[in-house]
């Protein structure tokens, strides 16, 4: 199991678009991801659960990354955090 | 297609929950074939609501939601008991945050149920056939492609139900339809002839061969018309001795914003920016900078100009209302904004950021006296030195104009246009002040009409004065939308119009069919009477 605090980069923070975006590329993977903040913590690959985190620009979200290809999915997660979630 | 549908609360057994759970299976997998459909049939000028359905497929697939449906069928539960109850939990959830984003799609969420639900329930699959009429309640998005694509000719409902969502993809596949006529099933018998006229609202069953042959040549000269239109569209907007006049349109949400491509105006010429009022969270800058973005990407390279908040006199969103003895000369518009700050400063700050792009400009309403527009200005240097100690870049020099729409901002339009970038002229309201007559009041709506000449003769002085200071300035009111008066408004030289994006077209055609000296003689005869 992984775990990492990574920044949300993008001004808009993760509203709908970036949360679509991280969903796609989560569920590409075989092991369980969670996104945490707050105390809240939702399923990774919930389209749902990502967007009601409504994080904003500048909240750090806790990764919680477990499974058979766990560290390439927490390097591609950081990717698209990095990234802006593909808006910047 | 009912679109009340009967939920079984009874239990199964035991050896029914494989069974159940494939049904669930195949439900969302003809669910998600239909929404890819649509998705991948709207052309790109439609891309928003091709997103749209991208994300239904997403939600449809949420493992969330998907592993607790299944829970509740492993607990014997009915599929459709199960997708009801669990469905249900997560748009209450949505539902009880605060963000307008996210009750939106708490709204996507309530119809992705009834759909999977009626695919749940109704086994057989409904199978339109070419030139049916299909007699409905209620329209769900999903059907309008099975319209589409079986060839039907239309359909009519019974409610007015279509979402903003539906009503643009039945646009975007030129689906013609009415709804909301009461009784209508009642009326309908299967197999029966019938027109569906779109253009008037009207449904005609069992018609004479009178009318049959009465439309068959309508549905031609429309057909023309259309071909005509849609090359209007392509052309300058300027009269036939070049007269450049700017044809933009009106916006009032993101919904909207898809018709912007079709329409090819030249630019979006008021924005009403009170929807975001209808949110809990205002005052968050996030969502509002987020909107004002979209907007302002989506016109680039053309200009935006939103207009800040306009509250008062008839409009009042949630939260907003206080009552006042004459709400028409109350604290709107502007007034209103001095009297909250910070509101005011957080949509600056938020509009300033987007100014980024260098396409947008702001727009202040009900303008009184130079007093009204120095404060303005004041604050908006406020921000302005906000943001430059923040090291937050913007347009330093985005255009800032102001709404003539009171009696007295009309008179000293020349002072006003020295301060201001630009000119808007709010006819609706300019016309309520001058003749002293309630807009929303039938017994003296009488007094107005945008024909009036003394109207006009206002119009016409108020551009005058602002070309003196050699400003801009545009007509956004009811006015500009009757294609009758396009040409007397070319004539008092104006530069722009900005109106709802259905009667573009025409307005567009006669400014280039018009010759701008023949309009200018026009308008000179009409208010000299």
């Amino acid at each position: 199991m992984i775990e990492k605090s990574l920044e949300v980069v993008n001004k808009n923070g993760l509203h709908t678009r970036p949360a679509a975006n991280v969903v796609k590329l989560t569920s590409k993977f075989k092991s369980d991801v969670y996104l945490s903040k707050d105390g809240m913590k939702v399923n990774g690959k919930s389209i749902i659960g990502v967007m009601t985190l409504a994080a904003d620009y500048g909240s750090f979200i806790k990764i919680i990354v477990d499974g058979p290809d766990e560290t390439e999915t927490m390097e591609k997660i950081e990717e698209l955090f990095k990234n802006g979630f593909g808006e910047l | 297609m009912d679109d009340y549908i009967k939920i079984n609360r009874k239990k199964i057994k035991e050896i029914d929950v494989e069974n159940e759970i494939d049904k669930l299976k195949i439900s969302i997998k003809n669910l998600e074939d239909d929404f890819n459909s649509i998705s991948n049939e709207l052309d790109k000028d439609y891309d928003s609501i091709a997103e749209m359905y991208q994300l239904n497929v997403m939600m449809l697939n949420d493992p969330e939601i998907l592993d607790q449906i299944i829970n509740k069928i492993s607990n014997f539960y009915s599929a459709d008991y199960s997708v009801d109850f669990v469905f249900n939990k997560f748009i209450k959830q949505l539902k009880n945050t605060n963000d307008l984003l996210l009750k939106e799609r708490a709204e996507l969420l309530e119809e992705i149920k009834k759909l999977l639900l009626n695919n749940l329930l109704n086994n057989s699959s409904i199978n339109f056939k070419k030139n049916d009429i299909i007699v409905t309640k209620t329209i769900e998005t999903n059907l309008l492609f099975k319209i589409k694509e079986a060839g039907a000719s239309g359909f009519v409902c019974q409610e007015g139900g279509l979402t903003s969502h539906s009503a643009i993809v039945a646009r975007a596949f030129n689906i013609p339809s009415v709804i909301n006529i009461k009784n209508l099933i009642k009326y309908c018998k299967q197999g029966e002839y019938a027109i569906i006229d779109a253009i008037n609202g009207k449904f005609i069953i069992n018609p004479s061969q009178d009318k049959i042959d009465e439309y068959k040549l309508l549905k031609k000269e429309i057909n023309n018309k259309n071909k005509i239109l849609a090359k209007i569209l392509t052309k300058k907007s300027e009269t036939k001795d070049n007269k450049k006049v700017l044809i933009k349109s009106n916006l009032d949400n993101l919904v909207e914003l898809q018709e912007y491509n079709l329409i090819n105006s030249d630019g979006i010429g008021l924005v009403r920016t009170e929807i975001l009022l209808e949110a809990k969270d205002i005052f968050n800058e996030n969502k509002q900078y987020e909107y004002y973005k979209e907007i302002a990407q989506k016109v680039y390279p053309n200009n935006v100009t939103f207009r800040i908040f306009d509250i008062g006199s008839d409009k009042y969103p949630d939260g907003f209302k206080f009552k006042e003895a004459n709400p028409a000369l109350g604290v709107r518009g502007i007034r209103f904004l001095f009297k909250n700050i910070t509101l005011f400063k957080k949509q600056i700050r938020a509009l300033l950021k987007v100014s980024e792009l260098k396409n947008i400009k702001i727009l202040i309403p009900m303008i009184s006296n130079l007093e009204d527009v120095e404060k303005s200005l004041a604050i908006i240097e406020e921000v302005k030195s906000e943001l430059n100690n923040l090291r937050i870049s913007y347009d330093k020099n985005i255009q800032i104009g102001f709404m003539i729409e009171t009696p007295s901002a009309a008179l000293m339009t020349k002072q006003i246009a020295k301060l201001s970038d630009f000119i808007s002229i709010g006819t609706n309201d300019l016309c309520q002040y001058l003749f002293a007559a309630d807009r929303t009041n039938q017994d003296t709506s009488v007094y107005l009409s945008n024909e009036s000449k003394l109207l006009f003769n206002v119009i016409n002085n108020i551009v005058k004065d602002t070309h003196l200071e050699g400003k801009e300035v545009s007509i956004c009111g009811e006015i500009a939308y009757n294609d009758k008066l396009t040409q007397l408004l070319i004539g008092t030289d104006v530069d722009e119009l900005s109106l709802s994006f259905a009667n573009i077209p025409n307005v567009k055609n006669e400014l280039i069919n018009s010759n701008y000296k023949e309009c200018k003689i026009k308008l000179e005869k009409y208010i000299e009477n």
